[in-house]
């Protein structure tokens, strides 16, 4: 194409949008829409996977690609000195704090560099790194632990042993940070001139020293130019540094992306395809409308000699320009429904902090992509029209096709009876109408459905075996690496027994381990391989694969459990446990592979022997297959594990004294408030190591879930139902412009304006009946679908189906068939019947 | 040598009983730089005919040679820039495009094609055709008369072999018509054009070279 011919198609473009301004205000709204919806999706998208992935790093530790540990000093120089290394910074280890006050609170002390430690998200925001040689910086939680304030140039002892030597020093405060105690391990920074002088760097690697201290260990964390396949580039580079596999690697897992789960690529998908397929609708619409409209005038274009090509290219060409103005001020848009909504997206996640949504322009731009790409889809079937149009039919076209229609006999000519063959000469538009109401129809049924569904009566038998119940940390708040599995201290569970108004309180102890399989039972883990191979399709159900073959082992969890929680077990079948045989401590309860108990690795009767892993064996003969309920277990579990549950004096004479892993306990009703408080007090001030559950805090995670799937669908719908509205809006107004003259020689023949409105009215409610009939019928249909699609993977949802919020929606769709039809009689009316007659077409 | 060539063109509109035959084997031939006129009564498919000469529409059966091409067997697109390139319309309603101005109007077919105006030429053509005045008015600005002098000077704009004018004076005065047929003949001459032109009035088929009689869709009488 030549620049002069692009130029007359440009003119002729510019002046047609000109001219047609009612047109392009629908069509820009309705892009502003296309992109507010692109933008806000992946802008929060975008935004809960950054979120993800910081929290992701924080539980590993680090920001960084990948690390080696355990490093001399001339290792690392071979690392720092590698090409393909973008930037590195390393961290020596000292030792692990001893002070009593930190027994419970894991403490590193190391010499760091400052990329190190901002990468590892333990930046001082408070005073700075060391800079004087007994200068300390570490976190809050630290601090409390040892009772040392808040407040720069304090005095901070601290005991650890290296090489063999037991060093105590006193440092000076100089900087510290927030440090969040559900964390697995904590920093405490020293000088480099105090590592050099109390432990010089290692120079030899400690899998030849033996030193399993490690310390004087350099522990490099380095990037490379993009994290594409991290863990191959860190073989290659581990290869090309002539490291062995005694030497450790990390890399960094928050980049692998896997965190994305079925439910939300469900989401994502099926927002993506509804977004387009509403937005196509109306843009669709509109350009269809307004090129029909103007089909003479593209006829006349043809006939002067504008080649198919040009004539698309003139139609494509206004679509692109309303989206010049369109886009942006719908990225803008987006942007801003992305702030509001990622709050309550995120509530309703364990992730906890303040999380923007994600605005790189990479959002805009794909989002701006993506409306481009909905325009131009929606543009192809008006582009063709108008590229298609014959010079001769253009001349005499009407909008009707006219040939196909019957009479339809000798009725009575009702304004209703009109406005249906009104709708009837172009049913396509009307059928898109529809199609487009519906769409946000059938998305409020199907949100109304899922926010009905989740049942919580049926989350709450799953997830609370007891009123309350308090564990570690770690395994309420499932960011953190470290599972501690005896943090139920003897104290708490003291307390527990003084509360007012208990009514029963009882422990589970739990111990992670390796169970050795018998011949009958590996045999029967093979037949599970082999019917459930695709639950094993994953790299870390591998390592767990490789294991039992080579070695006939699973991990085991071996748990003792207080005899007033023994009805909380679920037996496979719900049979009942037979007490009197499980008291005698010479039988135990063991898992099968699935929850329903369908697939067990021992069966009733056989002998199995438990391995407590401090050198207690003993045989115990198989008394049923169960399981402790989820509420009282560690929340985790792998590919292929097994549980044995024992009684509680059983269990802790095998496994000798431990803390408990969770307490459970019930009170009366009239002490649940006071004692809900106390769980607060008790774990935010005397043990924030622990966490609380209860009744009401289940509940209200459950309902901040449910409130996210409400309100994201009901802003979605809404958005829709906007969609819908312009989109109908549209079609009636242009309809009753575009008959303007026809509609006049109606009232010049003796219609009245009465009539006329009814007839009008009767066109609008004729779409909506239309509307609701679709919606109720197909888009039930279609919501059914979707919601099955949503919640396959939510136990918790119950099937409700109800029309309800179909019918709640109908007195909105009435008014606006009303109002619509009038509204644009009234504006034509401001013409006189004779104005309009003279009107050319 | 003929400019233009019908052979046993035939047009039928609709299918079975209701099957309307437009053009009933027609065969027509123009020569080079020739004024013919097309006369028939409404209905007669005068306008079909021109509509198949312009490839403004396909026939049922037969050709249609412009030039030793046969633009019936040319693709949507080709004959679409075949057109502008060799023929040119004139409108008994104008059809001017009303959102150009008058100029613009007028080189919008050369613009289509790509090709920058020849200034020159075209000055003459608004010369001719006395439209220096209204060069910027938009075409709802203009009189009857005025809007039929931009469209044949649109028409004249991209020098095409053949003019093709369907009823030009049809909704002009006679002082007028009288106007803008002698500025169509004089502008014809002027650029050797060979020009065919569809009328049901006698007086104005008078000044043509040759007149085609047509009756319900067959030639009754050449002269």
């Amino acid at each position: 194409m030549n620049v002069a011919n692009r130029k007359a198609i440009a003119r002729l473009s510019a002046r047609s949008l000109r001219a047609d301004k009612k047109r392009n205000l629908v069509a820009i709204c309705a892009i502003v829409l296309t992109a507010t919806l692109f933008t806000a999706l992946f802008a929060v998208g975008g935004g809960v996977m950054n979120a993800m992935q910081e929290a992701t790093m924080r539980m590993v530790g680090t920001s960084a690609h990948g690390g080696f540990k355990f490093l001399t000093q001339q290792q690392y120089d071979i690392v720092a000195a590698d090409e393909k290394v973008r930037d590195i910074s390393y961290n020596i280890i000292l030792g692990v704090a001893e002070n009593e006050e930190l027994a419970k609170t894991y403490t590193e002390i190391r010499y760091t560099e400052e990329k190190s430690a901002r990468w590892g998200f333990s930046m001082p925001t408070t005073g700075t790194l060391p800079v004087e040689k007994y200068d300390l910086a570490t976190d809050t939680a630290v601090l409390d632990a040892l009772g040392v304030p808040h407040r720069l140039g304090e005095s901070v002892e601290l005991t650890y042993t290296a090489r063999g030597v037991r060093h105590t020093q006193r440092f000076t405060l100089c900087g510290f940070w927030e440090g969040d105690v559900a964390l697995g391990a904590h920093e405490a920074f020293v000088s480099r001139a105090y590592s050099d002088e109390a432990v010089p760097v290692a120079t030899v690697p400690p899998y030849e020293s033996g030193d399993l201290s490690f310390a004087g260990t350099i522990n490099p964390a380095l990037w490379f130019s993009s994290s594409w396949d991290i863990e191959g580039q860190m073989e290659a580079l581990k290869e090309r540094c002539g490291f062995d596999s005694r030497v450790n690697e990390g890399v960094n897992w928050a980049y692998a992306g896997e965190s994305v789960d079925y439910t939300t690529l469900v989401l994502v998908a099926m927002m993506l395809l509804l977004i387009l397929g509403s937005c196509y609708l109306i843009i669709y619409n509109v350009f269809q409308i307004s090129v029909s409209r103007d089909i003479r005038f593209y006829g006349l274009l043809k006939t002067i000699g504008t080649t198919p090509r040009q004539l698309r290219r003139l139609v494509r060409r206004q679509a692109y320009s309303l989206c010049l103005a369109g886009i942006p001020l719908g990225l803008g848009l987006g942007f801003l429904v992305g702030w509001v909504l990622m709050p309550v997206i995120l509530s309703s996640t364990t992730i906890s902090g303040e999380y923007r949504p994600a605005s790189s322009p990479l959002i805009f731009l794909s989002a701006a992509l993506f409306a481009l790409l909905t325009v131009r889809l929606s543009c192809i079937r008006p582009c063709r029209l108008a590229g298609r149009v014959s010079p001769v039919e253009a001349v005499r076209y009407t909008g009707v096709d006219g040939g196909k229609q019957k009479t339809a006999g000798t009725h009575r000519v009702t304004p209703l009876r009109m406005a249906a063959a009104n709708l009837r000469r172009d049913g396509k538009k009307a059928a898109v109408v529809v199609l487009s109401l519906s769409l946000s129809l059938v998305l409020l049924n199907a949100t109304a459905s899922i926010v009905r569904g989740f049942d919580g009566e049926k989350y709450l038998r799953e997830r609370a075996a007891t009123d309350f119940f308090i564990k570690d940390n770690s395994l309420v708040n499932t960011w953190t690496s470290a599972f501690i599995l005896d943090g139920v201290d003897p104290d708490t569970v003291r307390e527990i027994g003084a509360l007012p108004g208990l009514e029963r309180a009882g422990c589970v102890w739990s111990s992670l381990g390796e169970h050795t399989l018998s011949d009958s039972a590996y045999e029967r883990t093979e037949k599970i391989q082999d019917e459930y191979a695709e639950e094993f399709q994953n790299p870390y159900a591998t390592e767990a694969l490789r294991k039992l073959e080579q070695e006939r082992k699973i991990s085991q969890f071996v748990s003792g459990m207080d005899e007033c929680l023994w009805d909380e077990m679920e037996m496979a079948g719900g049979a009942k446990l037979d007490y009197e045989k499980f008291r005698s401590g010479e039988y135990v309860v063991v898992t099968a592979w699935d929850s329903e108990g369908k697939e067990p690795y021992y069966l009733p009767g056989e002998r199995v022997t438990v391995d407590f892993g401090n050198g207690n064996r003993k045989s115990y003969t198989v008394l049923a297959a169960g399981d402790i309920p989820y509420a009282l277990s560690e929340s985790f579990s792998g590919y292929m594990d097994i549980r044995f549950t024992l009684p509680a004096e059983e269990y802790l004479r095998q496994v000798g004294e431990r803390g408990a892993m969770v307490v459970a306990f019930d009170v009366d009703e009239e002490h649940t408030a006071a004692t809900e408080e106390w769980c607060e007090g008790y774990t935010e001030q005397v043990k924030p190591q622990l966490a609380y559950v209860s009744r009401s805090t289940l509940m209200e995670a459950f309902s901040r879930n449910q409130r996210m799937f409400g309100g994201v669908g009901g802003a979605l719908s809404a958005i829709l139902a906007l969609i819908g509205i312009l989109n109908f809006t549209n079609a009636i107004i242009t309809s009753v412009d575009s008959r303007r003259r026809e509609l006049a020689v109606l009232q010049s023949i003796g219609m009245t304006g009465g009539q006329m409105k009814k007839m009008l009215r009767g066109e609008g409610l004729l779409y909506m009946a239309a509307t609701l009939t679709v919606a109720l019928t197909f888009g039930s249909g279609i919501a059914y679908v979707l919601v099955k699609l949503l919640t396959r993977e939510m136990w918790y949802f119950t099937w409700h189906f109800s029309a309800m919020p179909l019918l709640y929606s109908a007195p909105f769709l009435l008014l606006s068939s009303i109002l619509v039809p009038s509204l644009s009689y009234r504006a034509m009316s401001r013409y006189t019947v004779t104005e309009r007659l003279r009107t050319a077409e | 040598m003929a400019i233009l060539e019908t052979a046993d063109l035939s047009k039928i509109y609709g299918q079975g009983d209701t099957a309307v035959r437009a053009l009933d084997g027609v065969s027509i031939k123009v020569e080079k730089g020739e004024f013919v006129a097309v006369v028939g009564t409404s209905g007669s498919g005068k306008s079909t005919l021109l509509h198949m000469l312009g490839g403004l529409d396909r026939p049922t059966s037969g050709s249609v040679m412009v030039d030793g091409k046969d633009i019936v067997l040319l693709r949507d697109e080709e004959l679409t820039i075949f057109r502008r390139r060799k023929i040119g319309f004139v409108f008994q309603n104008y059809n001017l495009v009303p959102v150009l101005n008058v100029y613009e109007n007028i080189v919008l077919p050369v613009e289509l094609d790509g090709v920058e105006p020849d200034e020159t030429y075209i000055r003459g053509i608004v010369a001719t055709l006395g439209l220096e005045s209204k060069l910027t008015s938009l075409p709802g600005q203009l009189s009857g008369g005025q809007q039929q002098r931009v469209a044949i000077a649109r028409a004249l704009a991209a020098k095409p072999a053949i003019l093709l004018a369907d009823e030009p004076t049809g909704n002009l005065d006679s002082r007028t018509s009288q106007d803008v047929l002698s500025l169509l003949k004089v502008s014809g001459q002027k650029y050797q054009q060979t020009m065919v032109m569809i009328t049901h009035n006698e007086e104005i088929a008078q000044m043509a070279d040759r007149i085609i009689r047509i009756e319900d869709g067959r030639i009754v009488e050449r002269r």
